[in-house]
């Protein structure tokens, strides 16, 4: 593990050196201080968002409808990956339906979705999943197509139903590639959910993107800077607490990647 | 022994595409507890053979397993094929051959565990049960899948030339593990080879397979087991195989 060492230390070194610029910056007064703000500044927003402000309300608001909108778009894409290398006829439906609608950008989705949902967590929860369907429907599809025929033919010698062979062998053999998909489709959604909140600007719809805009409108720039380290932390959380641990379970362990 | 365990009737294979046949009229008995040591050269169709009788391949004629026609794949003729990457990698050596049994409706977990256990003890590696696929040797891999298709109690074990991507040294050590498995477990074989040693060493019966697919002889192994390079009668049954694979190679080059 020694080697590990190294780069932690050269990414907070990084960090810390960015810091000390920002400060550095600050106190050459280049810019006003009300578009510039100081560390303290952004420290004390940060405080007082969590303290008078609500802003851990609000970002377990967010991640309570980011999950289950991961989980809704996981679940559907892997069901109807599942189908398309079952049915070929829908195969070739679904993989044009996958490459239409990964084009659409989530933004251009919100008026649809306010009008047919209305401004709060039912039209959140379809941008999440809009996000995070199309790309994971994409290596899911493209995983199973690259299932080595040696994995399928050992399925059919113990012999294992259409059904067991989704279950056992195709899904495991694929979770490398899903596991991407989520990586991408997950960064997609969180982007996508934020950008929402902050166009519904309030209403029912009150997570950190609302927390962004309200800041916005007092000229509270300091609180801005607040809730996007908020969003950086709680995406490095994310990215090498839960799924550096999922992928060091599973298919890290079975040797199926480095 | 009056009624073959797999019986092969014109058996005739063509490419897919219909252009070539690979295996024009094959008729094969092997009986049980017979290890069929099958020789040829490479393209002579021996892989395809297998492959049709472990029904990974569509075929005209028939394969009857027991009396039974078959011809899709099925845990009664489980092929153990050359590739180390035949284990499943998300599950350990022991979940490997537990696995099949609970396809197979052995409900009972704790039976599975115990069948699985048993069978690896008998490859000799029990004390690999929790190790992933590749965390073990290609010899091990192997020889999990040798434990695999004896659990299930396959009827017969197909093996195709299981140990030819192995060094010369544990090669050896396999076909020697492989006989003392054959002891232990009375079990029915047909193992494809391209090494004249590893067959008669192995088999109770001989087969060599013509480039054209036809079978050029199929005879009992006379030599007493085990078999080394100085056992009596070994140079000559030796030199009588090689005589005709190596007529066959050059034929083929005359042809080509």
């Amino acid at each position: 593990m020694k080697h590990n060492k190294t780069p932690l230390l050269a990414q907070i070194i990084f960090i810390i050196a960015v810091v000390v610029l920002w400060q550095i910056l600050y106190s050459m007064e280049i810019w006003p201080k009300i578009l510039f703000p100081s560390i303290g500044d952004i420290g004390k927003a940060l405080v007082d968002g969590f303290v008078k402000r609500n802003l851990g309300g609000m970002v377990l608001h967010s991640l309570k409808l980011l999950l289950e909108g991961l989980v809704i778009g996981l679940l559907a894409a892997v069901i109807l990956s599942s189908l398309a290398v079952t049915f070929r006829p829908f195969y070739a439906i679904y993989n044009m339906v996958v490459s239409m609608m990964d084009l659409i950008p989530g933004v251009a989705l919100i008026p649809i979705a306010i009008l047919w949902l209305g401004i709060g967590d039912a039209s959140i929860i379809f941008m999440v999943i809009h996000s995070v369907i199309w790309p994971m429907s994409r290596s899911t599809i493209d995983g199973f197509n690259a299932i080595p025929n040696l994995y399928i033919e050992v399925g059919k010698n113990i012999g294992m139903s259409r059904a067991q062979m989704i279950s056992g062998v195709f899904l495991p053999a694929t979770l490398p590639r899903i596991f991407s998909g989520i990586k991408v489709g997950w960064a997609r959604a969180w982007r996508g959910l934020i950008s929402a909140e902050m166009i519904f600007g309030g209403g029912a719809a009150l997570g950190i993107g609302y927390f962004i805009t309200d800041r916005r409108t007092n000229m509270d720039i300091s609180g801005v800077f607040a809730a996007i380290i908020v969003i950086i932390v709680i995406g490095i959380i994310i990215e090498y607490g839960i799924f550096r641990i999922i992928e060091n379970k599973t298919f890290k362990r079975w040797g199926m990647a480095r | 022994m009056s009624t073959p365990l797999l019986k092969i009737e014109h058996l005739r294979k063509k490419y897919d595409d219909g252009t070539e046949i690979i295996i024009p009229d094959m008729n094969l008995d092997v009986y049980a507890e017979d290890f069929l040591s099958i020789l040829g050269p490479s393209g002579c169709g021996k892989s395809t053979l297998i492959r049709c009788i472990a029904g990974l391949e569509r075929f005209e004629g028939s394969v009857q397993v027991d009396g039974v026609s078959v011809s899709s794949p099925g845990p009664d003729r489980i092929m153990v094929f050359q590739d180390f990457n035949q284990l499943f990698p998300w599950k350990t050596a022991l979940q490997n051959i537990a696995y099949p049994l609970k396809i197979n409706g052995m409900k009972d977990k704790a039976e599975r565990i115990r069948t699985a256990e048993e069978f690896l003890d008998k490859v000799g590696l029990a004390a690999y049960r929790d190790y992933y696929p590749h965390q073990l040797s290609g010899g091990m891999k192997q020889r999990v899948a040798i434990a695999k298709g004896l659990a299930l109690g396959s009827k017969i074990i197909l093996m195709d030339e299981p140990f030819a991507a192995l060094d010369a040294i544990t090669r050896n050590q396999m076909q020697n593990e492989l006989l003392r498995i054959k002891e232990l477990v009375n079990m029915t074989v047909i193992f494809i080879t391209h090494n004249i040693q590893e067959a008669i060493s192995l088999g109770n019966r001989v087969m060599v397979m013509s480039k054209n697919g036809t079978i050029r002889e199929h005879m009992e192994n006379p030599l007493e087991k085990p078999v080394s390079p100085a056992t009596k009668g070994y140079g000559e049954l030796w030199q009588h195989l090689n005589s005709m694979l190596t007529s066959e190679s050059q034929g083929r080059e005359k042809a080509s």
